[in-house]
């Protein structure tokens, strides 16, 4: 009976560690390309933000840091060439197609807590941010977040090999 | 041999081997691929100006990051440390001022980099970035030094113009 029971056990810990989603920050190292981004408004309406010519990557590392740089478009480039005399307009294009931030992670009851030390979006630095993992295979994830927007999003990611 | 021996020659043999000077052997003999990989926090980049001087313009306590990952993708991540927050609650409703202030006190990209042994450059090809005149563009950086803890590059061809000396030391 006890082995039975010990087979039982061991099958189960064979089969759900895959499917019970990221449990440590382990599971998360690599290299990500996003691969969906849906904005969800206060009202439920949804958006898709990952429109064509968009691509995001985000890159977490075993020694706890990440970066993400994320385009919501194809963006327009800078007529004078140079980053510090963008138009209002190219400005503007920039900010509000993108995000950017970097930082230390860690994950703990399928939360992963972004601790960030610099962003694009200027509220984000300084502070923690959180992404429910709603799903998790290995090779790909679906996280939500408060969107820098407003609402909700949900952003997908499939592992680069 | 008795087992006392045994352990004996195990313990000598272990003195011996942490005694050897092989950490700094090691590294030396290590590619700059194998070294480069990894994630490393940036301290000063300083732009060369055509008649020498050099300026920086990260302003105080600038930050960042420059991530390495072994199957040959990057991430950097430059910034100033006084960007403004937005008055407004939301990253759409920037003003022309906060926006501005925004790309031109950092830098965001992502993409693929080789390293050249013989040449000693790295070479980043640039998939996304947040001044979108890089995208696409390969961005060639010759090594100065390449330690265990410390990164030192010039780039050419920075995103304001002139060439810069960059120091990154490996994030702990």
């Amino acid at each position: 009976m006890n082995r039975f029971v010990t087979l039982i056990a061991m099958a189960f810990g064979l089969v759900f560690p895959g499917a019970a989603g990221a449990q440590t920050a382990k599971d998360l190292v690599g290299t990500w390309n996003q691969v969906s981004n849906v904005n969800i408004r206060q009202d439920g309406s949804r958006a898709d933000i990952f429109v064509p010519g968009s691509k995001g990557v985000i890159i977490f590392e075993s020694n706890g840091h990440y970066a993400n740089v994320t385009l919501n478009a194809i963006l327009p480039k800078f007529a004078s060439g140079n980053r510090n005399t963008g138009t209002p307009e190219e400005n503007k294009a920039v900010v509000q197609g993108s995000l950017a931030h970097y930082g230390t992670y860690t994950v703990a009851d399928k939360v992963i807590t972004l601790k960030v030390e610099g962003s694009t979006w200027p509220a984000w630095t300084g502070t923690d941010q959180t992404r429910t993992i709603i799903s998790f295979t290995g090779d790909e994830i679906k996280w939500s977040l408060a969107a820098s927007i407003g609402g909700t999003t949900e952003v997908g990611w499939k592992r680069v090999k | 041999m008795s087992r006392r021996n045994i352990l004996s020659l195990s313990v000598i043999t272990a003195l011996g081997l942490a005694l050897l000077p092989n950490s700094s052997a090691l590294s030396q003999q290590k590619s700059l691929k194998e070294q480069i990989v990894g994630t490393w926090t940036f301290v000063s980049a300083l732009d060369v100006h055509p008649d020498g001087s050099k300026a920086d313009r990260w302003g105080p306590n600038p930050k960042g990051i420059f991530m390495f990952d072994g199957t040959g993708h990057f991430s950097q991540f430059i910034t100033r440390s006084d960007l403004p927050k937005f008055a407004a609650k939301t990253i759409d409703q920037g003003t022309a001022t906060e926006n501005k202030a925004v790309l031109s006190g950092l830098v965001a990209s992502f993409g693929s980099y080789t390293v050249n042994e013989v040449d000693k450059t790295v070479t980043t090809h640039v998939d996304g970035s947040v001044f979108p005149n890089l995208i696409g563009v390969d961005q060639k950086r010759l090594i100065l030094a390449l330690t265990a803890d410390e990164l030192r590059y010039t780039n050419p061809a920075t995103s304001t113009g002139f060439t810069a000396e960059t120091v990154w030391k490996r994030a702990k």
